[in-house]
Formats: C-alpha cells, structure tokens, sequence
C-alpha cells in the first residue's frame, strides 16, 4: 500500500507537466495577444504591440515559452498577470481559491449527504411511491443543466419577489460567517443537486444488487435485524462504486464551480479564469488550470486509497 | 419621425418639479443674458465681435454658447442669479438629498486605474475620485465647470485655463497649474511610451504644448486649430493628477525617445495611490468583488455650483460598484432592487420590466451604430463593394430586427442633426437592388476566388448573432454565393479583426447593434472613426496606407485623400463651415462604398434605473464620458 501511494506520488508531477503541456499549447495556438487588452488601444502603434510582447516574452517560440513557465512554476513562481497591474499569479490564486474551495467542500458534502441518503431510501423502499418520487427527482436532477437552475434560482425569485440569491453584498467567511454561507449555499444547493441525483442513482442501483446476493440472505437467515443487514452488510458493500463516482464527480463540480460563480457573482477561481481567458492572460489560465488539475489528481488518490479503506480485499 | 413624437410626447408628459423648474429657469435666464450679451457687443463693437468670430476659434457653436456665458458680466450675473436661486432651493431642502450609497455594476475587474490609460471598467472610480476641467452634456450643449473657473480660447491655437483656486489633492498636496499641466502632458508621454492613451496620435496631432503661465493659469498652444478639444477635455483622460504621486509611487511603463537622441522614463499609477486625484471620493474598496468610493471630507466647494454640481460637494455618499459577470444575473439584481443603473434593455424584453415601480424604463432616441466592414484586401475593387450593399436587404433587416422602427443611418449619427445626411441622400446609396448587386459582382475584379463569403463577429451579444445571421442570408440570396457566419469571443474577434495582413482570414465584419442610445457630440464617436485610415479603415479593413499591407495604389491614393479632408473639418471650429466638410465626406465615403456600410439602427433605445435616483439626468448617462454628476441624489422611499 504504502510503495503504491508512493509510486502515485511520484507520477503526479510527471501527469501535471503532460497537462501543463496540453494547457499551454491550447492557449498557444489561439488567435489574438494579450497586448489588445493590456494595452488596451486596439489602434495602438503596430511597435508598441511588440514591445509589450517582447517585455513579457509573448514572441519568443512556444518551446521557450513554455520552458521558461515550466522552469519558474517548478521553483514556485508563478510569474506576474499580463493585465495591468502586473500583480504576482501566486497572489492573485490565493485571493481567489479560498471561495472556490469554500463552493465545492460544501458540494460534495451535501452531494454526498442527500445523494447517499436518497439512494439509501429509494432502494429500502424499492418501487414505493417515494422510490417513485426519488427517481423522478434524480432523473431530472441529472437532465437539467446546472446553468439553467443556477440562472433560473437567480432570475425567477427576483422577477416574483424582488430578491435573489445574488452575491450582490458578498463577504468572505472570516469577516461574515453566517453571511457568508446564506449566499455560498446557493450554488452549492445547485451544484450538487446533479451530483446527488447521481449518486442517489448508483446508490440504488448498488444497493438492490447486494441486497439479493448470498451473504445478504445469510445474515437475514442468521436472525439480524433489518437496519444491521442494511448497514452492515448491503450499504457498506456497495460503496466502492460510489465512492468512485464521488471522486469522479470532483472534476464535474470543479468546473461547475466556475459556471456557478459566474452566474452569483462569487468572486472565485471560475471567474478569475474567466476573465483570464478573455484577457488571453496565459499565465494566469494556466496556472489556474493547473491548479484545478492539481486537486483533481490528489482527490483521485484520495479515492484509490480509499478503497482499501472500504474493500479490505483490495490491495495495490 | 413617428417615435420622436412619441418621444417627445413621453417628455412632455413627465411631471415637472420644483427642482427642475428652477434650474430649468436659471440656464434659461443664463441663455437669455448670453445672447443679450452678444447682442449689445455687437451694438457696441461691431470690428471686436468680427475679430472674435475669426479669430477665436471657440471650437463647436455649444462652446462658443458656454464660453459667451461665462465670459460676460451679464451671463456671469445671470448664472450667480440661477445658481442663488438654486442655492435658496437647496437650503430649504437639502437636507433629505444627503446620504445613501449609489449601487452599480461591471462585467470584471479593471485593468489598471490610471486615467491616462485607456482601459474600460474604471470610470466607475475615475469619474469620482478625479476632477476634470469641466463636464459636457451634449443633449444640452452645456459645460459645467469643475476643476477651472473659466477658460478663454485667445486665439485660434491658444486655450487658456483659469484654475479653480483652493482645491487640493487628497493628500494635501495643492492643484495648480504644474499639475494640470503636467496632466494633460502626461497622456502624449503614455502614448509614446506605451501606447495606450485615450488620446491616440489623431486625436493629439494638433497639440504642440502645455504652458504653466501662473499658479493657476495654464495656456494650451496648438500647432493647428481643433474643432473639437473643449468637448474632448471634458473626459475623464483629462483628469487632474498629482505630479507627486506619480513620481514617488508609479510603475514605469517604459521609455519615449526624446529629440535629443536621449529617452525619458515614462510612469503610470494603476493602482490609483491614495493623493492621486482631488475628486469628491476617494478610493475605499478595489477587489475581486468591485470597488467602492467614499466621501472625501474636504472637498473644495463649487461656488457658485453649475448645473449638475453642488456648492458643498455631492449629495451621495458612496459609490458601490459590483462586478457581475453574467447578463441574466444583472438582470435580477436589477430587478431585486440591487441596482441603480442597469444598461439598454432588450425591447423584447421590456415586459419584464413592467409593474415593477421601484424602477424605470425609460426610452431614447437610439444613437448607436450598426456596420458591416468589407475587407479591403479582398474587396479593393469599389464595384465588388457596392454590389455587397445592393445585395443587402434594408427593409426586411428593419422588419426583422427593428421591432420599434429601424431609421437609416450614414457615417455620422442621426443624434447630431448639423452634420448628418438626410434620410434621402442616405436612401439614394442604400437599397436593395439584387439584380444590380449581381451585375456589379459579376463585372468586379477579385484578385483572389471569391466563392465564399464569411460574416465574422463577437459572440457576446444575440442581437449581434441575428444581425450576423440576416447580413449573410441577405447577401446569399441576392448573389447566389454560398454564405456562412463565423461568432467568437470578443477578445479573439477584436485579435482577428484588427491583425496585420495583407487579407483577414474573413470576408465581412459585423459590429454594433445600433440599440444604444445617447451622442458623445462628437462625429468621430458616431461611426466616422470607422472609415478612417487613420484609424479601423486602417487596422480593420485594410483600406490601408501601407504597402506593405495594401498593394493597391487606388486604396492609398484614396485613403490619403480622405485623411486630408478628414483633417480639414477637424480644424474647422465654425460650425457651418463644419457641416460643408461633413457632408461632402460622408458623401465621398458612400459614393465610394468605403470600409463599412451602415444596417440601419434602431429608432429608439431604452435604458433602465432605479426608482430613487434623483436628478441623474438620464441623457447624459447614456454617454459615457459625463457620468459624475454631483447633485445626484437617492429618495430612499422610492
């Protein structure tokens, strides 16, 4: 166990320089120069638009480019945004993080908690008119697009009422706790409603596959009361794949973290990218995005590791 | 015509209050006095009134108008009368104005805050922490004075500015004429160095110095005369800014080469450092969130106070500025109560907005515009072009996509009737002729194959989406030629439109949606910097200069031609004369179907704010450049 942790270890870096690469070519072979924005006069003289360039190494090949990004992030630094003022991409990653970070802890957890707790009941309850009613809701919580909820939730409310959910008067954590959460929970509800859905979804479906299998009808045939067979034997059983669907769903809620800030005006890792993209600030969109595939590779070996936790018959 | 009854109508309808009345009263007794003043100089001196008419420029009639205002003793007497009339109204209940936090929004963060730079999303703070000469209001034709207490334009290159005495930066440091000077001197520097001023080598050719004359006298010399300098002076680029600051605290953006063969270190302020400006706010909040100003205590006092300031300084005591990225979210919090100012408002979504009496809708003449830009790399024959605007289809595009009425528009806007074509002489170069578009592509020479033809634009914008979309079925059907659109984000649009190449990578570029309302006063802001080789007729639409990027003498031949009459009516400061110059180049750019054409715009606009802003006078924010308006004001039971 322990040789295969570190054997993942050290494929991390080797996995974060291949995405590296493919992030940066990406941004590479788009049209445009962050000079326009910087700038900012798109008739600007022709010899300013190189300086600017050339300031910053935007002309040199993509090979130096890149070497030269690579090099520096591998020491941590980051380099500086090409937008004026030109503030360090490390500091500017670390104003943002903390809310996108803040949005998908409490996803996850509610996604896990209402995802699991549904599946749970609609298989306990197998072909009831709440098991109905479950699978209705999960259906339509997978079909919907985040996107249209989250701008639904924002508009209906303020169209019928004159209120939104809408960060409008945001706060962070630290200054504003109870504040702070009543406008996080927001998209953090939209968010893992599709992820629930999900989960409640293979739930069900894991749990009535062991609920027919031998040693479930052994422990039923030895006398154990109903809620220790479901516990301890069926849910317990069947968590391996939903715990590999929650690890999946990291990336699925790390990119609808970007959709969702967007939309409540959160002021996060999504819409600094966003406006990094526009910019064409490519250290800044690739930073970012390294950082999001950063999480994701540790939260899948979370879950790899995970499963020995669960399914002591598994090993490495 | 039809929707400037209604237009009218609508304002005729609006209750008149006392507020109003009274100002209203005041710039009429002012207005009055003015003309009465000009009358009696002429009785008195008539070789004086005829020197002045030549001599001094007085750049635009408005200017002129503001100028004999202030320069008289009668208009003088009359503007003291109106501002203590004024004064009276505003002592009996000024009180309840005081107060309150102005709610607004951008779509990100800014990029920097120096004023003289260009960048967008920071006039939310520039307007309120800086002070500029004077504001403009075009639909009124006023200036107001701000940072000067007069100015005189002594001879046709000669400006002077009289400093308004007493006012300090925020940090105490005092604002004379060094800092004004060094302000506006500062721009050509960032421009050289940098190359992103406001004011771009057109817009600066005819300065030749700023001169400190006094403490608080400071004299423009012009190489050659400009039209349009006061209106331009107005804007927030033209803020005053503290030498100090800027030599202790700014980012050196890099280096101008002077005539000695030396180079001068060239320094910004983007993050604004506190003492920078000498505004009425100073800079609280600027993070991820948006950004806030705060009243600054000391402020100097507008005594006597033009229209649209306060003696004692601005009634609002906050603004708040939200960044919301996303359109549907403005929307809501618009619709919430969260906003004050919203923006134009779809007409097909002015439903929405009904019943809802904590805000208002309310409708303007349209003054934006709508283009279609042909690349002249490919299109250099001017039979090929204007089989292009015979091919598209005008009245279905007003039926399609003008639901309150669609107008014709040439290259300079409707919303300033001196100089713009009538709808006639506009119609008489735009009609849908398909049979006549065929003929003349036929008999055009394409120096490349020309069996496709792609309308690129942003995708930022639906409106723009179906403009895209009617341009290239119009042109599809009328020429039989296959036809496809091509959308991007506006950044890589902007990148692709403006690249330097002998050909774009696209045949057409549609841009403006022509719903926007509002005039800056200046023909340049309509539409006319499009056509201009100086400016996107170079960089866009390869109507170039250059050989290197124009091989066809006929573009260049043609395109110098236009500069040189574009220059003309630049330093034409008599208004008629002007109007000669204007039209006879707006009638060469049709005549030759240069760079763009015209879609028709949209009669009539709308624009969305809150129910309990007071006195924002609604025509003045729909141009940008005039949105510091001090005797705003909050009636929070709105």
């Amino acid at each position: 166990m322990t040789g295969y942790i570190i054997r993942r270890l050290i494929a991390v870096p080797f996995m974060l320089i291949g995405i590296s690469f493919i992030l940066f070519m990406l941004i590479y072979i788009r049209p445009g120069s962050a000079a326009f924005i910087s700038i900012g006069s798109a008739m600007s003289d022709p010899a300013n638009i190189e300086r600017f360039e050339e300031r910053f190494g935007l002309n040199d090949p993509w090979y130096e480019q890149y070497g030269k990004w690579l090099g520096n992030a591998l020491t941590g630094d980051f380099g500086v945004t090409l937008r004026t003022p030109h503030q360090p991409v490390a500091d500017r990653l670390a104003d943002h993080i903390g809310n996108t970070l803040q949005i998908g802890f409490i996803t996850i957890i509610m996604a896990a908690i209402f995802g699991i707790s549904v599946g749970v009941l609609s298989a306990v309850r197998r072909n009831s008119i709440l098991d109905y009613i479950f699978r209705g809701v999960t259906i339509a919580g997978i079909s919907v697009p985040n996107f249209w909820v989250a701008i639904l939730v924002v508009s209906l409310p303020a169209r019928w009422w004159n209120w939104t959910p809408l960060a409008t008067d945001w706060v962070s954590f630290t200054d504003d706790p109870f504040r702070n959460l009543s406008i996080i929970i927001w998209p953090a509800m939209i968010l893992a409603l599709a992820s629930a859905a999900g989960t409640a979804r293979l739930v069900r479906t894991s749990m009535l596959e062991v609920f027919y299998s031998d040693y479930v009808r052994t422990a039923r045939s030895k006398g154990l009361r109903e809620g220790r067979v479901i516990w301890s034997h069926v849910f317990r059983n069947s968590l391996i794949p939903v715990v590999t669907l929650i690890g999946l769903q990291t990336g699925a809620v790390l990119g609808g973290v970007v959709i969702a800030e967007l939309i409540f005006g959160i002021p996060g890792l999504g819409t600094l990218t966003l406006g990094a993209v526009i910019a064409q600030d490519y250290p800044l969109v690739l930073s970012s995005l390294m950082l999001f595939a950063f999480v994701f590779v540790v939260v899948t070996l979370i879950v790899d590791v995970l499963y020995t936790v669960i399914d002591p018959r598994i090993r490495y | 015509m039809r929707d400037n009854e209604n237009y009218w109508k609508r304002l005729r309808r609006r209750p008149v209050s006392r507020r109003s009345f009274l100002v209203g009263s005041g710039v009429t007794a002012a207005g009055a006095a003015a003309i009465l003043a000009g009358c009696g100089d002429d009785d008195d001196d008539d070789d004086d009134a005829a020197a002045v008419a030549t001599e001094a420029p007085a750049a635009t009639q408005a200017a002129a108008a503001t100028e004999a205002a202030a320069a008289t003793e009668a208009a003088a007497a009359a503007t003291e009368a109106a501002a203590a009339t004024e004064a009276a109204a505003a002592v009996e209940d000024d009180s309840h104005k005081r107060g309150g936090t102005l709610r607004l929004w951008k779509t990100t963060e800014d990029a920097g805050m120096d004023p003289g730079i260009f960048h967008v999303n920071n006039t939310d703070v520039i307007y309120p922490t800086m002070t500029q000469v004077y504001t403009y209001q075009p639909s009124k034709n006023v200036f107001s004075r701000d940072g000067v207490i007069g100015w005189e334009q002594v001879d046709a290159t000669t400006l002077v500015w009289s400093i308004r005495p007493g006012m300090k930066f925020h940090n105490g440091d005092p604002v004379d004429s060094d800092s004004m000077a060094f302000s506006f001197g500062r721009l050509d520097d960032l421009y050289e160095a940098h190359g992103a001023t406001h004011t771009t080598n057109t817009g600066w050719l005819y300065v030749d110095n700023f001169e400190p004359s006094d403490e608080l006298t400071m004299t423009e010399h012009w190489k050659v005369p400009s039209a349009d300098a006061q209106v331009y002076r107005a804007r927030h680029y033209y803020s005053f800014v503290n030498p100090r600051i800027v030599d202790e605290h700014g980012e050196s953006v890099g280096t101008r080469p002077l005539p000695d063969g030396s180079e001068k270190e060239v320094f910004a302020i983007q993050d604004l450092p506190h003492g920078s400006g000498s505004g009425p706010y100073t800079l609280a909040r600027r993070d991820t969130t948006g950004t806030r100003v705060e009243r600054w205590p000391d402020y100097h006092q507008h005594d006597p106070a033009d229209d649209g300031f306060v003696k004692d300084g601005p009634y609002i005591d906050a603004w708040e500025t939200r960044i919301i990225p996303e359109a549907a979210s403005r929307k809501a919090a618009f619709l919430a109560g969260d906003l004050d100012v919203y923006a134009d408002v779809d007409p097909l979504e002015l439903a929405d907005f009904e019943g809802q009496d904590h805000l208002q809708v309310l409708e303007f003449p349209a003054g934006g515009f709508a283009l279609c830009g042909m690349d002249g790399g490919k299109f250099h024959d001017k039979r090929s072009r204007q089989a292009l605007q015979k091919a598209f289809d005008y009245e279905g595009f007003i039926q399609a996509l003008r639901p309150f009425g669609g107008t014709y528009q040439g290259p300079v806007s409707r919303l300033l009737p001196q100089y713009a074509l009538s709808q006639e002489e506009i119609k008489s170069y735009y009609y849908h002729d398909p049979q006549q578009a065929r003929q003349l592509w036929e008999a055009a020479d394409f120096e490349y194959p020309m069996d496709h033809i792609t309308v690129f634009m942003g995708a930022g914008n639906p409106l723009q989406l179906q403009i895209g979309e009617f341009i290239a079925q119009s042109i599809g059907e009328s020429l039989g030629i296959e036809t496809d659109i091509e959308a991007v984000d506006i950044t890589t649009w902007a990148a692709r439109a403006l690249e330097r190449a002998q050909v774009k990578d696209w045949e057409l570029l549609a841009y403006g949606v022509g719903t926007s309302g509002g005039t800056t006063g200046l023909p340049n802001d309509s539409a006319l910097i499009n056509f201009d080789p100086r400016g996107y007729g170079n960089s866009a639409f390869n109507h170039s200069l250059y050989e290197d990027l124009m091989p066809r003498k006929e573009i260049i031949e043609d395109g110098t031609a236009l500069i040189k009459m574009l220059e003309a009516q630049e330093q034409e400061v008599d208004v008629e004369a002007r109007a000669v110059l204007l039209r006879e180049i707006q009638h060469w750019i049709l005549d030759r179907h240069w760079c763009n054409w015209s879609l028709p715009p949209s009669t009539v606009s709308f624009y969305g704010f809150s129910s309990r802003l007071q006195d924002f006078e609604p025509n003045e924010w729909l141009n940008l450049y005039d949105r510091r308006r001090e005797s705003m004001w909050l009636k929070e039971d709105a």
